[in-house]
């Protein structure tokens, strides 16, 4: 019996030590905070007697797309269905909100120019206070490297933006023109 | 991983019965009766071979050896190559390079009359040249709104190098005469890392897959190998040394 221990005690151990070791593999999990950014768009109230920049929220925002921009066109029903009537198609609807002083609005890692219009009261009955305005964004795009379970993220450089209507926003001031990170606001649209 | 559980069973099972098997031969111990007979062993790992029949993101193979220095202490080493394609959920990457591990092992099993196996510790300095190719990665969004497909890339860094250094324990256990199989485990570390332009390596071969949380790889081989003896060392008997001094 003692003889058995001896001559296997240690072939055992190994043999477990082995086991333990081949089972300790992390998973590796995407947890990071650098994913590829949202253009961060603060409303300001364009005041000529108010010298502060304050927000001003904007009545029922709607953000349409407009162009040919890939999307992706499978929109589940329910979420933009009931806006269909007063907007038209949901899949080019990508923001909507009541009451809003800011919205992250995503940019494409495909296409290097987009163009969106962007409707204010979009929700009046009689359609009378709806304004809408156009605006062109263009980009360079970088991808970076993140690490082997997040794959890459984009960032997006030497960005301009165009107003090519003038309704109801008056002014446009671009803060950032290389978006890295969704830390500060990168564009004010007075209105 | 549950096919390396089995395999580590079948061969934990196999040695079992043979060491077993190889103390009631007598006709072979005379010839090993003082284990003093030296010379080179020369091994194949088929944990790498049944991997390459079986998986077809791998081809590789690795040749093992080890070279009786002293009574326990032996001169060791692997050398072998890896092809390796690394499918992921974000990232499709390709490794192919060569590699070589040097070092040393120590028998610790004291081994009964008539039997020369190993169960042994040991180090090995570790070296891999290889190149590394990003096939296609994916990019992460927060929205669904835009297409994402994924994209191709021709990220691609040759010639890198990577050092190491491992610690290594396991079993040789002669089962026919001059033949042996054993199995070893080894952990490593990475020294030095060179990475690719643009990315990150996410295999190195002969030390594994890389971990971006820690520099520690973990090893597992089961081998055949075959014992080329060279040569004697004259063991003189303890009684006539005795004799010698007293008179």
């Amino acid at each position: 019996m003692k003889r058995f221990f001896q001559s296997y005690l240690i072939p055992i151990s190994i043999f477990f030590a082995l086991l333990l070791s081949v089972n300790c593999q992390r998973d590796d999990i995407c947890d990071v905070p650098e994913i590829t950014p949202r253009l961060i768009i603060e409303f300001i109230d364009d005041d000529i007697n108010n010298r502060d920049t304050l927000p001003k929220s904007v009545n029922s925002l709607a953000v349409k797309l407009v162009g040919d921009a890939l999307t992706n066109s499978t929109k589940e029903d329910g979420f933009f269905t009931d806006f269909i009537e007063t907007l038209g198609e949901a899949e080019t609807i990508i923001r909507i909100a009541p009451n809003t002083t800011s919205i992250s609005l995503p940019l494409s890692t495909l296409d290097d120019e987009l163009t969106f219009e962007f409707i204010e009261n979009f929700s009046d009955p009689e359609n009378e206070l709806t304004d809408t305005e156009i605006l062109t964004f263009k980009y360079n795009r970088k991808e970076n490297f993140i690490n082997r379970a997040c794959g890459f993220q984009t960032t997006f450089e030497e960005l301009t933006v165009e107003k090519t209507t003038n309704t109801w926003i008056s002014r446009i001031e671009l803060l950032k023109t290389t978006i890295t990170d969704e830390e500060d606001r990168h564009l004010l649209l007075y209105h | 991983m549950k096919k390396i559980v089995i395999y580590c069973y079948i061969i934990s099972l196999t040695i079992l019965s043979t060491t077993i098997n190889a103390q009631v031969q007598d006709t072979i111990v005379n010839n090993k009766r003082l284990n003093n007979t030296y010379g080179l062993r020369v091994g194949l790992d088929l944990n790498k071979l049944v991997t390459t029949a079986t998986n077809s993101n791998y081809k590789g193979f690795e040749i093992n050896g080890d070279y009786r220095l002293t009574k326990k202490w032996y001169l060791a080493g692997e050398l072998g190559a890896e092809n390796r394609t690394l499918n992921e959920d974000a990232i499709n990457s390709n490794t192919k390079g060569s590699f070589i591990r040097v070092g040393a092992d120590f028998n610790a099993y004291k081994n009964l009359i008539g039997m020369r196996n190993l169960i042994f510790t040991g180090f090995r300095y570790g070296f891999s040249t290889f190149d590394q190719r990003l096939n296609s990665f994916t990019i992460i969004q927060q929205d669904d709104f835009f297409k994402n497909p994924e994209r191709p890339s021709s990220f691609n860094s040759n010639g890198l190098t990577s050092h190491w250094i491992e610690f290594v324990s396991g079993i040789k256990a002669e089962v026919l005469n001059n033949v042996f199989v054993g199995f070893s485990v080894s952990v490593r570390r990475t020294i030095t890392d060179q990475k690719p332009n643009g990315f990150d390596n996410f295999f190195i071969p002969g030390f594994g897959k890389t971990n971006d949380a820690s520099e520690f790889a973990a090893g597992f081989s089961y081998f055949v190998s075959y014992y080329l003896p060279l040569y004697k060392k004259r063991q003189k008997d303890k009684k006539v040394k005795a004799e010698e001094t007293k008179s």
